[in-house]
């Protein structure tokens, strides 16, 4: 950033490179809506730009970003709310919408995350908001608990506790729905 | 390490967050309880479960027009530090000039120091090379008005770059409307940075009060203090316009937002109202092409020049009617 703002405009790009599919990933698991992730990403780069020249160095620059992204996300929704604009469901599902079962064999990877986005994206949707942001910040945006106690305005024990409930709940919902957890599975 | 504290790290160790003395630890506490073998294996089983969804990879569309404003953005900044950089050097040079004068540039620095500035009848008592000294330490105390004033049109800048959002069904079109939007509200700082044409002095003019209408709503906008009051679909050639009108907390239109989609490529115009309800600015996708009315409504500022003839006369000049009285161009 301090490179960007001393006119290096291929630093802009190398942060946003670096960061794109972090935010696009938050924005869009958050809204539910990739459109609106789309345009909501491209304002948080725009507000980027718009910073630099009174940017100084007070935080990890992650941290504000994710800051900036969290807070058009939740401008966007309150917004919404207000408007009575329906939250779009296009890759989430009905919570209790019926699809393949999870036995039915996937022809391949590609096609069983085809299968499994919607019903992931309806488990996500299910959380209640603090504990959302704080697994997509975690999962998607892969923010460290402490930076994610900064963007949230919450101390890190809540935000782990968060993410315990968060995990939790998660799993009930994939349960509920089908989704048999891959036996491989082991925390990284 | 307890059985509290070790549950409390679980989700650290899960995501790689632990050193590595710690790591080993919880992980020996989950070794020997069962209660944490658990929880440690259904978090692996959540997880394992939301990781099998590949990623979704970010859509590339848009980056070049952002990738443009950031570099105009960059071009501003470097002009901006080269700007402080030479004023420095300037007032430097104007200080040691004074020094060099000797005698009488005390006293005149003395009599500055006094009365807080130079006054004029100092400048004309002067001899004709200290009057020329005199003249430059003037010319500094202009310049640093002017980089004052440059700093201002920065910071206004910068503001109203935020994303003008125009609300339309064109995720395309809005899209490149918010990135043009950024850059066009650069575009009148930069001629506030420009000297006063010869005669004017720092008189404003009508494209500057017009910049100033628009800066005005555009924080509007970012601050989100506008809300749509009033919102209209309505045939336009082959397709359909779709109008927003939105409002101040006092229920003031100061922007209508068009979007047409009438088979050509989408297309978005903004109509920036003053507080009187009279059309100040209109910017065809946010601001690619943008054209300046005064109060009487002539064009004062061409952004970029429109090819077609601009359609001005079709625009509705009062708020109040913009959503009746919008003809499609």
């Amino acid at each position: 950033m301090q490179r960007f703002r001393r006119g290096d405009a291929s630093a802009f790009e190398v942060l946003v490179r670096r960061h794109r599919g972090a935010v696009h990933g938050f924005l869009a698991r958050c809204l539910g809506d990739r459109g609106r992730a789309e345009d909501l990403a491209q304002e948080v780069w725009l507000r980027v730009i718009a910073a630099a020249p009174r940017w100084e160095a007070k935080a990890r620059f992650r941290t504000w970003l994710f800051s900036v992204a969290r807070n058009l996300a939740v401008d966007d929704s309150r917004r919404r709310a207000f408007r009575g604009t329906p939250v779009p469901l296009e890759a989430a599902g009905a919570p209790g919408e019926a699809g393949p079962a999870a036995e039915d064999p996937p022809p391949d990877a590609a096609a069983e995350g085809s299968l499994l986005r919607p019903r992931l994206q309806a488990a996500i949707a299910s959380l209640p908001p603090e504990q959302r942001e704080v697994f997509l910040l975690r999962e998607y945006a892969d923010v460290p608990f402490a930076e994610i106690a900064s963007i949230t305005g919450s101390p890190e024990p809540t935000v782990k506790s968060r993410m315990r409930y968060a995990l939790e709940q998660l799993r009930r919902r994939l349960e509920e729905m089908g989704l048999a957890p891959h036996p491989a599975g082991r925390p990284r | 390490m307890t059985h509290e504290e070790a549950r409390e790290l679980l989700v650290d160790l899960a995501y790689g967050e632990l050193a590595e003395a710690a790591a080993a630890e919880v992980r020996a506490h989950i070794g020997a309880c069962e209660a944490c073998r658990e929880e440690w294996s259904r978090i692996g089983l959540t997880l394992s479960a939301v990781r099998r969804v590949p990623r979704d990879v970010p859509p590339e569309h848009g980056e070049e027009a952002l990738f443009a404003a950031a570099q105009e953005a960059a071009e501003r900044m470097a002009r901006s530090r080269l700007r402080r950089r030479s004023l420095t050097v300037r007032l430097a040079a104007t200080a040691a000039a004074a020094l060099a004068v000797g005698g009488l540039s005390f006293r005149l620095l003395a009599r500055r120091e006094a009365s807080g500035g130079l006054p004029q009848a100092a400048v004309s008592d002067l001899a004709p090379a200290d009057r020329a000294t005199a003249s430059g330490a003037r010319t500094g105390e202009t310049e640093r008005g002017e980089g004052q004033k440059a700093a201002v049109s920065e910071t206004w800048a910068s503001k109203n770059a935020a994303a003008v959002r125009v609300p339309s069904p064109g995720r395309e079109a809005a899209s490149e409307a918010r990135v043009a939007g950024a850059r066009a509200a650069a575009a009148p700082a930069a001629q506030d940075q420009a000297p006063p044409p010869a005669g004017k002095g720092a008189a404003r003019g009508p494209a500057s009060e017009a910049a100033e209408v628009a800066a005005e709503v555009d924080g509007l906008v970012a601050g989100r203090a506008l809300r749509i009051a009033k919102a209209r679909t309505r045939p336009c050639g082959d397709g359909v316009a779709h109008l927003e009108a939105w409002a101040d907390a006092d229920g003031r239109t100061r922007l209508v937002a068009v979007e047409i989609r009438d088979g050509a490529s989408p297309r978005s115009i903004e109509l920036l109202y003053d507080p009187a309800g009279m059309l100040r600015l209109a910017r065809v996708r946010g601001g690619a092409r943008a054209v300046s009315l005064d109060a009487e409504g002539r064009r004062v500022l061409e952004e970029v020049p429109v090819p077609a003839p601009w359609p001005e006369a079709e625009l509705p000049r009062r708020a109040q009617t913009a959503l009746d009285d919008f003809s499609c161009p």
